[in-house]
């Protein structure tokens, strides 16, 4: 099927892709959902023309070759396996005609953290829902490790929070999922060791961003500065010296443009929140990717104790699906969040509907209408400016 | 050759998640979820069936595998990687009909084999270049190219295939009393 008759695009655009075109909502007419396009580039060539900074595509060098990018098969491979509560689906995938890109469907459920803060200033400090919320963002990113991949990428226009309103005032019932949109965002939330360069990464850079996002929940507005990303790091958590960065990076020539500033007491930039919400904060946002804390560990910490592992929840259109097979069913699975017959039957018709979207032979035939001029003037707009 | 090349993936791979316990894939949930998944990586049912009744080039594939084989070890690629190739290979072959001449079948190996060490190995040559050892068929980059994404495409992109390989690690643990499995071991498997 076209792309054009399954999915309608959605007024409202999401932001701006990092080549610079708008990102914009489609709503699926069959099934009723929402899923935002994220689109990686299959040529060499292509990915040369367009300077996409920050971008996982973009940071090996590759020598030249007209072959599929190895970092294209890995990534969309990657996206195929992942199966959690807290990851957006995958819902879509087919490349254009003339296969310059695959377009990747992610599910698309309710408004990026971002928005959710400036919509929600009280409700989104409040600190048992900021708990809720990080347990679920480090639920997604540790599942993430446990498949041997890291996100690379996580900013508040990755985190989608959906399942709060006006009658909803229950912190637990709010929904994260964690989801892989290439959008422009300032500051970056990357790990030191990626701005400073190292050409030794880990999982640890998702770490140090999930650290940026709680410590934004936690003050209500960004903790590093958009201008000079290391130079605020650095003055709040202390320059690195080689001793606290040993074997991470050599660092004499890049750190000396840096003031040098000594570590803070990060109780004093974040105040009124509790101790062990300052350490979790303080081992999130440790300066060397060796010794910051694991996804899996950060889950174990003390300021989590008495919350537990989230099941899915029904999103508003599986509930819809459910309750028109079971008038019964759907409200004891929104009651009922974390017994097994709801939520297992939910999460089975979100894979059903999951398997049926992307494994139909429409996807696999170039489906896409996409003009490859837009594209090449995507790039000649970013190459000049 | 691929026996230290395997030691050496292995090694990083401890070095990278060291004092990592308690990996989520390794929990017997998991374990189910793996069998689940490994059948979305097999080719169809009656793909054997097709091979011996002459429904499917029996030769063609064959030749195919031997290169892959060749061409693997002259690469010095993992045992993965080769196991890789031949997965593509046969689940592509049970879901397209790949036309009967004498270079299709090399174009696919080529095609499957490039995928899979883009796949798993952290050098890989250019495309062209696969084809160095012992082909009987030259082809240009960019048909290579277009055969890479048909295989994707016709594999719905599910790459990161479930194998043998995923669950060695979770018996071998099993049978070790969850101690965490010997590097000769795995070799050895």
């Amino acid at each position: 099927m076209d792309f054009r008759d399954k999915f309608k695009q959605l007024d409202l655009g999401i932001g701006t892709s990092l080549s610079r075109r708008p990102i914009f909502k489609y709503l699926d007419k069959e099934t009723g959902k929402t899923i935002a396009l994220k689109r990686i580039i299959l040529r060499h060539e292509l990915l040369q023309a367009l300077p996409l900074t920050g971008s996982s595509n973009s940071r090996q060098e590759q020598p030249i070759d007209v072959g599929i990018p190895a970092n294209t098969i890995r990534q969309i491979s990657l996206y195929r396996i992942l199966d959690h509560p807290n990851i957006a689906s995958l819902e879509y995938l087919g490349n254009d005609p003339g296969d310059h890109f695959v377009r990747l469907g992610f599910e698309y459920v309710g408004v990026d953290l971002r928005k959710f803060q400036k919509d929600n200033a009280i409700r989104s400090r409040h600190p048992k829902l900021i708990k809720s919320l990080m347990y679920q963002l480090l639920s997604g990113i540790a599942y993430y490790h446990s498949v041997n991949a890291s996100h690379g990428n996580i900013n508040p226009t990755n985190v989608l929070i959906s399942n709060y309103g006006d009658d909803n005032n229950d912190d637990e019932q709010v929904n994260l999922l964690i989801t892989n949109l290439d959008l422009c965002v300032q500051p970056s939330y990357q790990a030191p060791e990626i701005l400073l360069e190292s050409n030794r990464l880990s999982t640890a850079v998702d770490m140090f961003s999930a650290g940026c996002i709680f410590g934004e929940m936690l003050i209500g507005k960004p903790v590093f500065d958009t201008e000079n990303e290391l130079g605020s790091i650095f003055k709040l958590l202390g320059t690195p010296t080689k001793q606290t960065m040993r074997g991470v990076i050599d660092l004499d020539e890049k750190l000396k443009k840096y003031q040098k500033h000594s570590p803070k007491d990060l109780s004093e930039t974040f105040i009124g929140v509790e101790p062990a919400g300052i350490d979790l904060l303080s081992k999130l946002l440790c300066l060397n990717p060796k010794e910051r804390i694991m996804a899996s560990e950060a889950l174990k910490h003390r300021y989590f104790y008495g919350i537990e592992a989230k099941k899915r929840v029904p999103t508003p259109a599986a509930a819809a699906a459910a309750e028109v097979g079971n008038s019964s069913v759907g409200p004891f699975a929104a009651e009922v969040g974390s017994s097994s017959a709801g939520p297992s039957a939910a999460m089975d018709s979100l894979a059903a509907g999951t398997s049926a979207v992307v494994g139909s032979p429409a996807a696999s035939a170039s489906v896409l209408v996409e003009s490859w001029i837009d594209m090449v003037s995507a790039a000649l707009d970013s190459s000049e400016n | 050759d691929v026996g230290t090349e395997w030691y050496h993936r292995n090694h990083d791979q401890e070095k990278c998640f060291e004092g990592w316990d308690g990996l989520p894939l390794q929990s017997d949930e998991c374990l189910a979820t793996m069998v689940e998944k490994e059948c979305q990586h097999m080719p169809s049912i009656d793909y054997l069936q097709r091979l011996r009744s002459g429904g499917l080039d029996l030769r063609a594939r064959k030749d195919a595998l031997d290169w892959i084989g060749k061409a693997n070890a002259h690469f010095s690629f993992g045992p993965l990687c080769s196991y890789l190739s031949m997965n593509y290979l046969d689940r592509f072959l049970s879901a397209y009909e790949l036309p009967r001449n004498a270079w299709s079948a090399q174009l696919l190996a080529v095609a499957c084999l490039s995928i899979a060490a883009k796949m798993d190995e952290t050098e890989v040559p250019l495309a062209q270049d696969l084809q160095m050892c012992d082909s009987k068929f030259v082809f240009e980059p960019v048909t290579i190219q277009r055969m890479e994404l048909l295989v994707l495409s016709t594999l719905k992109w599910r790459m990161q295939a479930v194998t043998p390989f995923s669950f060695l690690d979770y018996f071998i643990r099993k049978i070790n009393n969850d101690e965490a499995p010997l590097k000769t071991s795995v070799q050895r498997s």
